[in-house]
């Protein structure tokens, strides 16, 4: 994963939680990060798909709850 | 605005676009019995706006596949009834019926007397029955976003099966951004005054160059693209949207223009104000406002040349100034999708709006006449006639609309919606007085508002339109006031003048009719009272 897709996603994902920016880093995930539950799963895959103009299906969008996951789903 | 978002489906990804509205997500899928039970959030004094935004294809249930009708549609529209007529002081916000394009009739569709689209048309038919019966009612178009952009762009199978999302966040975005429009219309915050520049804007090339024949405007070729933005120009100032130009360009050649160019469709009589000369547009722009009697922040000025726009909102900061299109064949989709609803947007139209620039150009002419006779002799030759109306219901949108936008000859500057108007008209302890104008060149319309409070023997708002400052009808308003507070049998009338920036014209006017100053605040505000026999 590139350093310029993680810092994008990162950014997105303190964007969408509220979070200040560089408080989300390339480790993060839903485990990790306070306020990433169920719901804001799907707002983050709402706006990811929006940013970076890619269609998630229905595995993406449940499976991919970490910055890494998210990172991966760029790559393909 | 404290919102309650109720809806079928899952819109919790909405709240994020409608900041800086404070709203909250009504119980999933309970948008019926939410209205429906008079002790559920939506009934409380929590929320001041109610926003019910369903989703067409889910509500219809079994009859979007043919079996059954579509009953919760029908059940929802007389919940949605009861609901804004119990509800007056709430505004209401609903999206018309949309549903989407894949229909199991296919190309039946259209003919057979069951099919989806039927049923599409007669719902929103119940409910624009129901926004024309109940004034806190605001019907938002939606169907408009899916025309723009199209499902393909605005709906998510995968997130619709996983979370019950229908939406994805283009469509979340510029829905919320259309709410916010539309609440802007209804509340008549809209801009009034759309200023144009001429070269490369209201036509194309230069007309001191190529002379009035020699300019680009057509009925075919490029020429259409601006003959188009004219007619869009001309269609929005049926609306109530006054014109001006402001133009480095000799006078001249705009009347050449005007007298022998046969495509344009704007006239010189579609101008409330015309200023082509060589002055800085800043100074043009604030004669125009002034000449107009409205202040610049009602004004958006539209200029090919990005030095002039930058000129201008450097000046006059107040003045919406957009970017103008890149290419010229967009500059009628431009003005119709970017500019109309963000800037004139409306929701009710009045009488008065349609007939706005007529009303302008009259008051020029009783000006120039004004000029030339002492002015007493001038206000008896206008043979001004004041007709007065005691709670006008089926004018309840204007009387909104002026409490809304008059800053001038406005003593309290009150703002109120339809349903603050609604409650004053239901109670017998307040009265609303209106006054319509006439005069020789014409009517103006209802030009004076008063609300009476009989309670408090109190007069809560006093406020009378500028076109008409100047002619000595105020002191007429004021007299059938205090006939009204008579007739109660109120002997002490208060009355406030609170101070705004804009309305120092009429901080003296209690004391010039009689009423004398019980106190007056810090802020400058000052209270009245006046013994009438």
């Amino acid at each position: 994963m590139t350093t310029e897709n993680v810092s994008l996603v990162t950014a997105l994902v303190a964007g969408v939680l509220n979070l200040p920016k560089g408080s989300v880093d390339a480790s993060a995930s839903m485990e990790t990060v306070p306020g990433w539950d169920s719901i804001a799963q799907l707002n983050i895959c709402l706006e990811f798909q929006e940013r970076f103009g890619v269609v998630l299906d229905m595995e993406g969008i449940a499976g991919a709850t970490s910055v890494s996951k998210l990172c991966a789903l760029l790559r393909n | 605005m404290r919102t309650l978002l109720l809806s079928n489906i899952n819109m919790q990804p909405l709240v994020a676009f409608l900041k800086p509205w404070e709203t909250t997500c009504g119980e999933f899928n309970s948008i019926l019995l939410d209205l429906s039970n008079p002790a559920s959030p939506a009934s409380s004094a929590d929320y001041d706006c109610i926003l019910c935004l369903n989703d067409s294809d889910s509500m219809m249930g079994g009859a979007f596949y043919g079996e059954g009708t579509p009953e919760q549609c029908e059940l929802f529209l007389d919940v949605l009834n009861s609901f804004c007529s119990a509800h007056a002081e709430k505004l209401v916000i609903a999206n018309t019926f949309c549903l989407s394009s894949g229909r199991w009739l296919s190309f039946a569709d259209l003919l057979h007397p069951l099919s989806l689209r039927t049923a599409e048309v007669k719902l929103n038919e119940g409910l624009i029955a129901i926004a024309r019966a109940n004034p806190n009612l605001l019907l938002v178009n939606t169907e408009l976003l899916f025309r723009r952009y199209g499902e393909d762009a605005l709906l998510s199978e995968s997130f619709w099966y996983l979370g019950r999302v229908r939406y994805t966040n283009r469509m979340f975005r510029s829905m919320a951004a259309l709410i916010h429009q539309a609440v802007d219309a209804y509340a008549n915050r809209s801009r009034k005054v759309l200023i144009v520049d001429l070269d490369n804007t209201l036509w194309g090339g230069i007309v001191g160059e190529a002379g009035p024949l020699g300019i680009t405007l057509s009925e075919d070729g490029p020429g259409r693209c601006y003959r188009d933005f004219q007619r869009a120009l001309k269609a929005v100032q049926r609306t109530g949207v006054l014109l001006a130009i402001c133009s480095k360009n000799n006078a001249g050649d705009l009347e050449e223009v005007f007298d022998q160019n046969p495509m344009m469709v704007l006239g010189r009589e579609d101008f409330a104000c015309i200023r082509a000369n060589w002055e800085p547009k800043p100074q043009n722009i604030l004669n125009i406002a002034d000449a107009l009697n409205l202040g610049i922040e009602s004004c958006l000025f539209i200029d090919d040349n990005p030095m002039e726009r930058e000129l201008v909102r450097t000046a006059l900061p107040e003045v919406a100034v957009p970017e103008f299109p890149q290419r010229i064949e967009n500059l009628t989709a431009w003005f119709l999708h970017e500019i109309v609803p963000a800037s004139f947007g409306r929701y009710r139209l009045t009488a008065e709006d349609q007939d706005k620039t007529r009303q302008y150009k009259m008051n020029a002419e009783r000006q120039r006449l004004s000029r030339s006779l002492y002015l007493d002799a001038f206000l008896d030759s206008l043979q001004i006639e004041c007709i007065f109306h005691v709670d006008p219901k089926e004018r309840i949108d204007r009387i909104a609309q002026m409490t809304q936008k008059t800053n001038q000859f406005n003593l309290t500057t009150r703002r109120y919606q339809i349903p603050d108007i609604q409650r004053f008209l239901d109670s017998c302890d307040h009265a609303i007085v209106s006054m319509e104008y006439e005069d020789r060149f014409g009517s103006e319309g209802m030009v004076g508002l008063a609300i009476l409070n009989y309670a408090e023997s109190r007069i809560d708002s006093f406020l009378m339109s500028c076109r008409v400052i100047g002619r000595n009808v105020e002191n007429r308003i004021l007299q059938r006031v205090c006939d009204l507070f008579r007739e109660r049998n109120c002997r002490a009338i208060t009355a406030e003048f609170i101070p705004t920036a804009k309305n120092q014209q009429v901080a003296t006017f209690y004391d010039s009719h009689g009423f004398k100053v019980l106190s007056q605040e810090e802020d400058g505000r000052k209270i009245y009272e006046k013994i009438i026999e």
